[in-house]
């Protein structure tokens, strides 16, 4: 579990815009959400920050589609147990073969903990709250802060919803996601979560 | 959950058993062009550049993944870094001129000295000239070739096409002291940046016991 560290990363970007302010104390009933998202990967060797687009689209207790849509299409699918990645090549989605599966398995178990309310309870991360709108993740193993110093999330006014999420891998070096044109408990046919 | 499984398929291109029929370098008969090397050097580019690609990896059974690759060019050292698509960093390394490399950042399975040997190899030959002794020829197809054969007795052909900006617009061919070859690269659909030959697509073919294929999209160009 230790050395797995950059899938339970990724899910906790997936599963955090549902989490609400003040998330101990006062979870409120998100059935689904869906939101467009902006990555900014910023590192000293590059000349400008990376941007990647796309949307994600998640259903309560464990469904989520997280979607690239540029510079790479991509596509995670995590639907009744399953877990599946797609990448774009020749202009289509094709299933990345090189994922193992078995471990994503294990993280949709984190997953489901912090949406029952157990994000206390995280073996990865200790998690303080700064101030009324912030969310501090600090890796709990060395090995672990070697790879990912913080990680900072920013809470909307509006409870439940998340404004931004920071990773921050080391000396700039970073990835910055911001959520917008959020839409909470819309109904959402499961085809979204089964297929690419 | 002993490994990062998202980076499985490119720690099994290490260990992949692929095998190919033998090519030697085609033999060559005497060119009529310059014997110098600017029309072989035109197809690498000059200065200080940035380049980020998309990197499709895939060994020979089919397995792969894709992932980010930036590269800085100057003129003393390589920088790259590999990155997911999600934007996590996996690798952060500066190849030197003199075969020296320094890893600044390496997530397992990356950390191993082979890759960053590996990736040295496969970068260094997409985008610096080669080096060795070198001569003009023609093949019999014919297609005109710049041949640089190093101490070791490795040859390096590239093959800088036609340089009409069409699709397959150069070749680069490296084949070992054995005359087998061991690495190719084709560049693609090139495009006319602020003066420089840019392939917008390239494809690396790795041969023998640890083949693979690296396709490369370009994502953006940038001058330094």
């Amino acid at each position: 579990m230790k050395q797995a560290f950059l899938i339970p990363i990724i899910c906790l970007l997936l599963v955090i815009p549902s989490w609400p302010v003040g998330a101990a104390e006062q979870q409120i009933a998100i059935q689904t959400i869906q939101a467009e998202f902006t990555q900014e990967k910023h590192l000293k060797i590059l000349k400008k920050p990376l941007i990647s687009t796309g949307i994600f689209v998640f259903a309560a207790p464990q469904s989520l589609r997280w979607e690239y849509h540029s510079p790479i299409p991509s596509i995670l699918l995590m639907h009744d147990g399953s877990i599946q990645k797609y990448t774009e090549q020749d202009g289509k989605f094709v299933a990345d073969r090189g994922m193992r599966l078995d471990a994503m398995q294990v993280v949709l178990t984190e997953i489901s903990n912090w949406l029952d309310g157990r994000f206390r309870e995280n073996d990865i991360f200790t998690v303080t709250f700064p101030d009324q709108h912030t969310v501090l993740l600090l890796p709990k193993d060395a090995m672990m802060a070697n790879l990912i110093n913080k990680i900072e999330l920013k809470l909307a006014d509006q409870q439940g919803l998340l404004d931004s999420v920071t990773i921050f891998e080391g000396p700039e070096a970073y990835t910055h996601m911001s959520f917008s044109e959020r839409i909470l408990n819309k109904n959402i046919p499961a085809s979204v979560f089964n297929s690419p | 959950m002993k490994q990062p499984f998202v980076l499985i398929a490119l720690l099994t291109i290490l260990s992949s058993c692929a095998s190919g029929k033998h090519q030697a370098p085609p033999a060559l008969t005497s060119s009529q062009a310059r014997q110098d090397n600017a029309v072989c050097g035109s197809i690498f580019p000059q200065d200080k550049w940035q380049f980020v690609h998309s990197l499709e990896f895939t060994r020979i059974d089919g397995i792969g993944t894709t992932v980010i690759g930036i590269t800085n060019l100057d003129e003393n050292a390589l920088h790259t870094a590999l990155l997911t698509i999600e934007g996590f960093t996996l690798f952060e390394a500066d190849f030197y001129n003199d075969e020296r490399f320094e890893v600044h950042r390496a997530v397992p399975p990356f950390d191993n000295p082979n890759f960053a040997k590996g990736m040295m190899r496969d970068i260094r030959t997409i985008f610096r000239p080669p080096q060795g002794m070198l001569i003009l020829g023609v093949t019999n197809a014919p297609d005109t070739v710049c041949r640089y054969t190093d101490d070791n007795g490795r040859i390096t052909d590239v093959l800088p096409g036609s340089n009409d900006y069409q699709d397959d617009c150069w070749q680069i061919r490296r084949y070992s002291a054995e005359q087998d070859i061991d690495l190719s690269v084709i560049g693609k659909s090139c495009l006319d940046i602020m003066s420089a030959i840019i392939p917008e697509h390239l494809e690396l073919h790795s041969y023998g016991v640890a083949g693979y294929t690296l396709k490369m999209k370009l994502l953006s160009a940038d001058r330094l």
